[in-house]
């Protein structure tokens, strides 16, 4: 309970020292691209209603992604980490992908997929599937052998052993690569929605700055930041239930 | 006490707990081959406590690995309680010095490990897991996390997982390395007094003389790679706890550390 209240208190200061930061550089540059954040509050405020639809579709296309993405790159991160033969193929096919900056097919998903939501979520599960599958790899090496014999040595089979071991092994790699993977996919998911469609969050923002209508651009940002801290909150909420064994990071 | 029992109830073909015949074991990786064991043969009796000494490297581990069913010999044969042993057995006990026990689970989920993965009822499990708990005395802790244990808690929850199971066959490999001299010698009484009560067939694999002396009734020393029986030690003295206040207690050591240092 204590440590919840820090936690808050943690998120206010933070929230005025941004609010702060961001007021003083307001007045400073002194330029309308940058409103002060009382400005960008209100308007946040005035057009939630008008806003919510598009946080609607936004967090639709980000939690359904998240999901595809980090259960089909825990599998696979795992399968090819614990056996040697299917990691003689598949980690050099990892490392030649890994480093493909994904977005850049954004194009290619439009033309092939539409303007709906299939683009946004075919290239953040693809992003967040990349980042799971190299950790959880990683996660599946690192796993004592001692460990695995030990339990084998009780009868388990290889069904047993992924299940009492291998998975809950890794839990703890697989939210870290979450929590990372929750700031990638917010960016991925306004570049997206920034080029294909007219809908979503990012669509929202691009859509008031080509208006010039900068305290509603701001609205729109807030909107993303908050999708963001909640998705974070989320992750360290189901963290907490599902590792309550690991020392807590923080 | 219960080991006549155990015989009279079994068939007799069974006297013998384990049997090595002519084993050997080499290990193929890439770039060399191996041999570990070459062409060893042991027979434990029912409720015989074994004592393995020797140089590092010399096949320990993997003579337990074989007699667990988890890898299989190069050539002989490996026989648990009559039966050549395929694949892990489920009343057999491997303990390995890191103890085996997953961070994960707490501290009675662990001692119900074997039985879960045996689809034991999971109410029937965790009732035989807490009783266990309790026999090596630590069942105060059983929803804590193995992380929150001292060394030698975490020992006697591998010893409680090993009971859970109704182990006949307990293999041990430098179960008590990581301990603090005191705790060690205490954890030595706890497996001493798990032994007497539960009379299963033991294979302590360690460094220690003193452990050997006190808990095996035969020594075993093996010669380094590849790993060979040189010469059994018989210490039919051993079995409580003032032994190792004895005269003959301190003779055996003695001479122990003699032929150990024979080697070098």
């Amino acid at each position: 309970m204590k440590a919840r209240l820090q936690r808050v208190i943690g998120y206010l200061t933070a929230t005025v020292a941004v609010l702060l930061g961001w007021a003083a550089i307001s007045l400073i540059i002194d330029n309308p691209a940058l409103p002060l954040p009382t400005t960008a509050v209100q308007q946040f405020i005035a057009l939630f209603p008008e806003m919510l639809p598009h946080i609607g579709i936004s967090f639709y296309r980000i939690v359904i992604s998240m999901v595809l993405g980090t259960i089909a790159g825990t599998i696979l991160g795992l399968i090819i980490g614990r056996s040697t033969k299917l990691d003689a193929v598949g980690a050099p096919l990892l490392y030649v992908l890994y480093p493909v900056p994904k977005i850049v097919f954004v194009p290619v998903l439009m033309v092939l997929l539409g303007l709906g939501n299939a683009p946004a979520i075919v290239l953040i599960s693809t992003v967040i599937f990349f980042q799971t599958v190299v950790t959880a790899r990683a996660a599946a090496k690192s796993i004592s052998p001692d460990l695995v014999a030990s339990v084998r040595s009780l009868g388990a089979s290889k069904l047993d052993v992924a299940r009492h071991v291998v998975f809950p092994s890794a839990l703890p790699s697989i939210f870290t690569a979450l929590r990372i993977s929750a700031g990638t996919a917010v960016a991925v998911l306004f570049v997206v929605e920034s080029i294909a469609g007219n809908t979503g969050v990012g669509f929202y923002i691009v859509n008031a700055w080509g208006r010039i209508d900068y305290a509603t651009m701001f609205a729109g940002i807030i909107a993303m930041a908050l999708m963001g801290v909640f998705l974070y909150e989320v992750i360290n909420f189901v963290e907490n239930r599902l590792v309550p064994w690991a020392p807590k990071p923080e | 006490m219960s080991i006549t029992t155990k015989q009279t109830s079994r068939p007799t073909k069974c006297r013998a707990a384990i049997e090595l015949h002519d084993v050997s074991l080499c290990y193929k990786t890439a770039q060399k081959e191996t041999l570990a064991i070459d062409g060893l043969s042991l027979m434990v009796e029912q409720g015989e406590p074994i004592a393995i000494i020797g140089a590092s490297g010399c096949g320990k581990t993997s003579l337990l690995n074989l007699i667990a069913g988890l890898r299989k010999p190069t050539t002989g044969t490996v026989s648990v309680k009559g039966e050549s042993v395929v694949g892990p057995r489920k009343q057999t006990s491997l303990i390995l010095q890191d103890y085996g026990l997953l961070p994960w689970k707490t501290v009675l989920d662990n001692a119900a490990l074997g039985l879960s993965i045996q689809k034991i009822p999971r109410k029937t499990a965790r009732k035989k897991a807490m009783e266990a708990l309790r026999v090596v005395g630590i069942e105060d802790f059983a929803t804590s996390y193995p992380r929150e244990l001292s060394g030698g808690m975490r020992q006697r929850l591998a010893m409680a997982r090993a009971m859970a199971l109704e182990t006949d066959i307990m293999l041990m490999d430098e179960p008590l390395s990581a301990l603090d001299a005191l705790t060690r010698e205490e954890l030595q009484n706890v497996l001493l007094d798990l032994w007497q009560s539960e009379s299963y067939a033991q294979i302590l694999v360690t460094h220690s003389i003193e452990e050997a002396v006190l808990l095996g009734r035969r020594i075993v020393l093996m010669t380094p790679r590849p790993g060979k029986i040189r010469t059994i030690i018989d210490n039919p003295e051993m079995g409580t706890r003032e032994y190792r206040q004895s005269a003959i207690f301190h003779e055996r050591c003695t001479h122990l550390r003699e032929l150990l240092l024979g080697d070098k």
